[in-house]
């Protein structure tokens, strides 16, 4: 129990002599460091599919035709020694495996503080498999299955292990005390059962404490590195504490325990959240997020069948993402990258599944991008 | 206009196809469906025919035979993981046979590869189960192997030989009981994870269970991906107590990827399950080594296979691929197909195809039009070995447009003429011609082989290298130069009086004092320049000039043939304001320079030697002129500066007058200088206000006192002038100045009045297809064009001249170069020879600096030399040549072709 009072360490931020972009001299330095590696970023963006691309992908009357129109963009020849026909698994598997040599490759040539920022974006792709094997295991699904079905991005070494944990406990104490999350789990520790609602909560207590974390990597690291990312984790933030309250609406979770799981950075906070902290049904939960401009739409037109809530979240991301890169001498494009290509694998199984499924008239619901 | 299309008749027949792109015509095919795929397949044969993409704008997977194309690409893509089997068994697979007459269909192909795939798949899959069974039965020999070791060390001691029967470890010492309390685990696992695995192992029991490792010294194959590969593995062993701890260990090394294997409890068992595994071992051997031989004998067939049905599959692609640029008329069962045949060719297309039309016994032959079309045809220069080279180095900044004058024609002599003066030393120049001989000469040898980049882009330059190298040789043959010595191949210097005083004292000044014993030097430059104290001045004089001339003259050459250009394109106006203004402009000024260097090379400057009489002031009686030399450079600048002005150190015209009496100095207050009266009146015209200006004056003699009688005598002038080479370079001056706005502004205007009369004809013109419309005609674009060329070419005129400078810097550099590196390198050891002493140290030194020397010609003159005098060349011809007249926007005609394909295929393997 004595671990559950464990403060949260900010990793990494000490052992730096001198982050990047503090002050306006570190812009000429910027580039001994990170030039090669933002010439290759801005390289890699330049291979975010456009909407010509999309035009031409969303016409393509089977998968083989759009590996066709996809080979003649920077995606090559990636799928040519697939067999067709082509499914839209390994049109995901194969899309996702492209980002993360490319994201690997960035890994390797990076370093601090940019190494230990690149760390940062996998932690989320680790609370997100973590999350997906404990779910999957209590569903009593193999752990081959759910292995492969987690992203290459988070994947670390003990991941297999998660299968055998019975308790959190457990689970903290076998597999994520080695892992960088293991300070974010001090919270949990008093769960005890690995059911649902817990490991819902494990989810977002990971997820807060992890923006919180990253949020302070940023803010460190400082510049426009700061401005850049603070506006995006902030928006993330968000999206957590709105869907958090939307998705508890129905359930027994008490406010108290609700209360717990807002990430205390994002724009929300603290008088929205202190909002939805009290709001009971959907109507509380739109007044709360009324007064916040950025967010006003959401919900009134969020149940229209066009555009679900996640959907227009993704726009607002995408649409800050991309922002990232009319700046230069910061860090946010790596994640921000990171998170369009995403999208962008997203969107082209989208178009496959559309297409696979013969739902043509759904086709053109992906987020555009560029 | 008679004589350029004269010349070019007469240039056509030296420089053959180099000369200008062959004529293309546009043709149609109309064939019946069903013959489609034949007729398209001889044209790839015949590779005469470049086809036009008659479905452009239409996406690629709604062409008609998207789905053959697609199986092609499948077909490929087995073909691919065939060659990758196949480099994994280590077998060659055979080359394509192109040549090959009995070439498979490509459906039989379909059939037998998919077979194929088949077939090499269960055997690779049985193959693969064996090799884990293999490996499953070694790694369970290691653990019991190495589990029987880990007791011996441990636990063994407590035990006698008599206990063999009873449990290995029994424990009695805990009362007794028959079955153990501790159970074990043994395994194996990748070593790099062991770590990990005994920490998780260690923190779910809670520290309950002993763990035990121990590295295997064989490799062994980790089953665990879809390739099985040989890796490090660790043994392990856990001991641990209780079924609820072994299940949650024996989970764990799972997830971990290990392979757990039974031990048994008792040495006995021990005993018989090592003779177990052993001789299953032998058996499952036995079955490995059978089925490695029979998925080789597999392979080794497919290997022979191989290369005819990627052929195959390639040649029937890239036909497909063909196919979907044509234009099927479904009402009428044909197909279309356009594409562009070189003119001369067109007749042999039109037999061929129906020959082969006949041989196929097709009901109707092919029907062959050819097509009026404003189309732009693509640009076919067709080259051989030697062309090739010098044809690349001009693509290379342009392929030529259609039916202009082909650079490269020129490229073969001018630009290893330009490289030689650079390079120009005839003992480098040998070395290097003979290396490009060398290349040549292994020409039958690796004629289509794969060369790696580097020798493979030295080998496409032989005759480069050889012809550069000639070149070389001989303008230092003229520069009389050999690694940067005089060469004596025409005798010793012709000029006679220097033994006494030894070589280095000379001047030019002092050269008067010798005599030209004879005729000149035969060929080049006479060998006492090399040792005269005033050579580098010489040859820098010498050098520039040249550099001048010749750049002058190859710029002169690329205007004129921006004239056959426009003739070729029935350009009237641009003849009348662009060649003509450019011409005039260009040959006013540095066509004008170019004869003012000969002028003066051409005349004697010198003073006779008689001294008494040079003294005297009495005209020179033999020799040359006597007048001071113009500097050509002031001569240019003055001509600019102060064209109306006088000309006082005249090159050619030359009028001098002379006069006697005192200079009237009245003025000088107001006017600043002495009036001379008799020289006015001497002087018929000009001279007015010139023979007042008193600095260029010769004063002959002073005014003095007669010794006889006393009197004073007045003083004698003279005055040099040319009033012919004033008026010619006035002359010049406003013709160049005139030229200027007519070429700026003639053409924009004659285009504005064309289009302003017919705005009803671009109706007609939008028949044709859009890519030929071009932009609509814009008077502001018009001029643009028209000031950027003109201000490209003014400018360029001076600057481009200029930029040939660099034949004589290079030159220059070249030979300074070469003579450090003897100076330096090998006369220290030479002249510790003429010392004199023992031979020994006379002959060390000599040698290493002998290597030491040989070493830096080769990597620093022949090499890096080399390239830049390279490189400066190519600069020369695409800058300052090529922009007189060279628009190089053409597109490479690229036939439809299975010969370039296998070409293509060979260079991918």
């Amino acid at each position: 129990k004595n671990l559950c009072a464990q403060r949260l360490p900010t990793r990494g931020v000490e052992t730096q002599a001198a982050p990047c972009c503090g002050f306006p001299a570190a812009m000429m330095t910027y580039n001994i460091d990170v030039g090669y590696l933002e010439g290759l970023l801005r390289g890699y963006r330049a291979g975010i599919l456009n909407s010509t691309d999309y035009a031409n992908l969303t016409q393509c009357e089977t998968i083989d035709d759009m590996k066709m129109h996809l080979s003649s963009t920077d995606y090559g020849n990636f799928l040519q020694n697939e067999p067709s026909p082509i499914s839209t698994t390994t049109l995901a598997q194969k899309t996702t495996e492209k980002l993360v040599e490319e994201f690997n490759f960035l890994r390797m040539q990076a370093v601090e503080p940019l190494a230990t920022f690149l760390d940062y974006i996998t932690y989320g792709y680790m609370i997100d498999n973590i999350i997906l094997v404990l779910t999957g295991t209590s569903h009593n699904r193999s752990s081959e299955e759910l292995l492969e079905k987690c992203h290459p991005l988070g994947l670390f070494d003990s991941m297999a292990t998660l299968c055998v944990t019975q308790s959190t406990s457990e689970l903290y104490r076998t597999v994520l005390v080695d892992t960088p999350l293991g300070p974010y789990f001090g919270d949990c520790i008093s769960l005890e059962d690995l059911d649902e609602v817990n490991i819902e909560i494990i989810r977002n207590t990971l997820y807060k404490a992890y923006l919180e974390d990253f949020h302070a990597f940023c803010m460190k690291v400082g510049g426009e590195t700061a401005e850049v990312m603070g506006d995006i984790l902030k928006l993330e933030a968000d999206r957590r504490a709105i869907n958090i309250t939307v998705n508890s609406l129905d359930t027994d979770l008490d406010l108290k325990s609700r209360e717990k799981l807002y990430p205390t950075i994002g724009l929300l906070y603290p008088e929205g959240t202190s909002r939805l902290i009290k709001a009971t049904d959907l109507d509380a939960v739109r007044s709360a997020i009324d007064a916040f401009p950025d967010y006003r739409g959401l919900l009134s037109e969020g149940y229209d069948d066009d555009k679900t809530i996640e959907d227009q979240f993704f726009e607002l991301e995408v649409n800050l993402n991309r922002l990232a890169f009319e700046q230069q001498f910061h860090y946010g494009m790596y994640y921000a990258f990171v998170k369009l290509k995403e999208q962008e694998i997203r969107n082209i199984v989208w178009i496959g599944e559309c297409i696979s499924q013969d739902q043509r008239g759904r086709i053109n619901q992906y987020v555009p991008i560029f | 206009l008679a004589s350029p299309s004269c010349a070019t008749a007469l240039c056509l027949a030296v420089m053959g196809d180099l000369w200008r792109s062959k004529k293309m015509s546009l043709v149609q095919l109309v064939v019946q469906n069903g013959a489609a795929h034949a007729v398209v397949s001889k044209l790839g044969e015949l590779g005469m025919m470049q086809l036009r993409d008659l479905n452009a704008g239409q996406s690629f997977f709604k062409r008609s035979f998207v789905d053959e194309v697609r199986e092609c690409d499948d077909l490929q893509r087995i073909l691919r993981s065939v060659e990758e089997q196949l480099v994994e068994a280590g077998i060659a697979p055979s080359s394509s046979g192109a040549t090959d007459p009995s070439l498979p269909s490509l459906d039989t192909v379909d059939a037998k590869l998919r077979a194929a795939e088949v077939e090499v798949e269960t055997l690779k899959a049985s193959q693969s189960l064996f090799e884990r069974n293999n490996n499953a039965l070694d790694e369970q020999s290691i653990v019991l192997e190495m589990g029987k070791k880990f007791y011996k060390t441990g636990a063994a001691p407590a035990l006698s030989e008599s206990d063999m029967a009873t449990s290995l470890l029994s424990l009695t010492e805990f009362g007794g009981q028959a079955s153990s309390m501790l159970s074990v685990l043994a395994g194996v696992i990748k070593t790099e994870s062991v770590a990990a695995l005994e920490r998780v192992v260690f923190r779910a029991t809670r520290g309950n269970a002993v763990f035990q490792q121990k590295t295997v010294k064989t490799k062994l194959l980790d089953t665990s991906g879809k390739v099985p590969e040989l890796v490090q593995k660790t043994f392990f062993m856990v001991f641990f107590s209780g079924a609820v701890l072994g299940d949650k260990v024996s989970k764990i090394a799972t997830y971990f990827g290990a392979t757990l294997y039974k031990y048994p409890s008792t040495a006995l068992d021990h005993a018989a399950m090592t003779y177990e595994v052993h001789k299953r071992k032998a058996e499952s051997a036995q079955v490995l080594e059978q089925s490695t031989a029979i998925l080789r004998g597999a392979l080794t067939s497919l290997a022979a296979a191989y290369g005819p049905w990627s052929y195959v599959v390639a040649r029937e692609k890239m036909v497909y691929d063909a196919l979907n640029k044509c234009e099927f008329d479904l009402k009428r069962a044909v197909f279309i197909a356009e594409g562009w045949v070189a003119t001369d060719e067109y007749e042999a297309l039109v037999t061929s195809l129906q020959s082969a039309a006949v041989a196929q016994g097709l009901d109707t032959r092919p029907i062959i039009n050819l097509i009026q079309s404003k189309l732009t045809p693509p640009t076919y220069v067709p080259t051989n070995a030697f062309t090739s080279g010098f044809q690349a180095l001009v693509n290379t900044y342009g392929t030529p447009r259609y039916r202009e004058v082909n650079p490269g024609a020129f490229c073969c002599i001018l630009f290893p003429y330009l490289f030689g003066i650079m390079f120009g030393d005839f003992g480098h120049g040998l070395l290097f011609a003979g290396f490009g001989y060398w290349l040549i000469s292994k020409e039958k040898e690796w004629e289509g082989k794969d060369l790696g980049d580097m020798l493979e882009m030295v080998y496409g330059g032989r005759y480069i290298c050889f012809l550069n190298g000639l070149f070389g040789a001989f303008v230092g043959l003229l520069y009389n130069e050999a690694f940067a010595f005089p060469m004596g191949f025409f005798g010793t210097s012709r000029w006679e009086g220097f033994e006494e005083e030894g070589l280095s004292g000379m001047t030019c000044e002092h050269l008067e004092r010798c005599e030209l014993s004879g005729p000149i030097y035969p060929v080049g430059i006479d060998p006492i320049w090399h040792v005269t104290e005033n050579k580098i001045t010489f040859f820098n004089s010498l050098k520039m000039k040249i550099s001048i001339v010749v750049g002058v003259l190859q710029m002169s050459l690329g205007i004129y043939l921006s004239l056959l250009n426009h003739l070729e394109y029935k350009d009237v106006k641009k003849v009348l304001f662009q060649f003509i203004p450019e011409v005039t402009f260009f040959g006013g000024i540095f066509g004008y320079l170019v004869l003012t260097i000969f002028m003066k090379w051409s005349t004697d400057w010198s003073c006779p030697l008689d001294h008494a009489a040079a003294e005297a002031g009495l005209p020179a009686a033999e020799g040359g002129i006597c007048q001071p030399a113009p500097s050509l450079l002031t001569l240019l600048i003055n001509m600019f500066m102060s064209p109306t002005a006088d000309i006082t150190v005249p090159l050619y015209g030359i009028e001098c007058f002379g006069g006697a009496g005192n200079p009237d100095c009245a003025g000088v207050a107001e006017a600043g200088y002495c009036v001379y009266p008799a020289l006015a009146a001497a002087c018929p015209v000009s001279c007015g206000a010139p023979v007042a200006a008193g600095d260029f004056v010769d004063l002959l003699r002073a005014a003095t006192v007669d010794e006889h009688t006393g009197a004073m005598l007045s003083s004698e002038y003279k005055i040099c002038i040319s009033p012919l080479q004033s008026y010619i370079q006035l002359k010049l001056l406003l013709a160049a100045f005139v030229a200027v706005p007519i070429l700026l502004l003639a053409i924009p205007l004659i285009e504005i009045y064309q289009h302003s009369g017919n705005k009803y004809d671009n109706l007609d013109e939008d028949d044709h297809e859009a890519e030929d419309d071009g932009h609509a005609f814009s008077a502001g674009d018009a001029f643009i064009h028209q000031g950027i060329h003109t201000i490209e070419f003014v400018l360029g005129g001076i600057s481009n001249t200029a930029s040939y400078l660099r034949l004589w810097a290079l030159s220059l550099a070249h030979k300074q170069l070469s003579m450090v590196f003897w100076e330096m390198v090998m006369l220290p050891p030479l002249q510790s020879c003429r010392a004199g002493g023992s031979s020994w140290r006379c002959a060390v030194p000599l040698f290493f600096g002998f290597a030491v020397w040989v070493v830096l010609t080769t990597a620093i003159i022949c090499c890096m030399e080399m390239l830049s005098a390279f490189l400066h060349a190519l600069r020369l011809h695409w800058v300052e040549f090529q922009n007189k007249f060279y628009k190089g926007d053409g597109k490479k005609f690229v036939p439809f072709s299975f010969q370039t394909m296998v070409e293509n295929m060979d260079d991918e393997e």
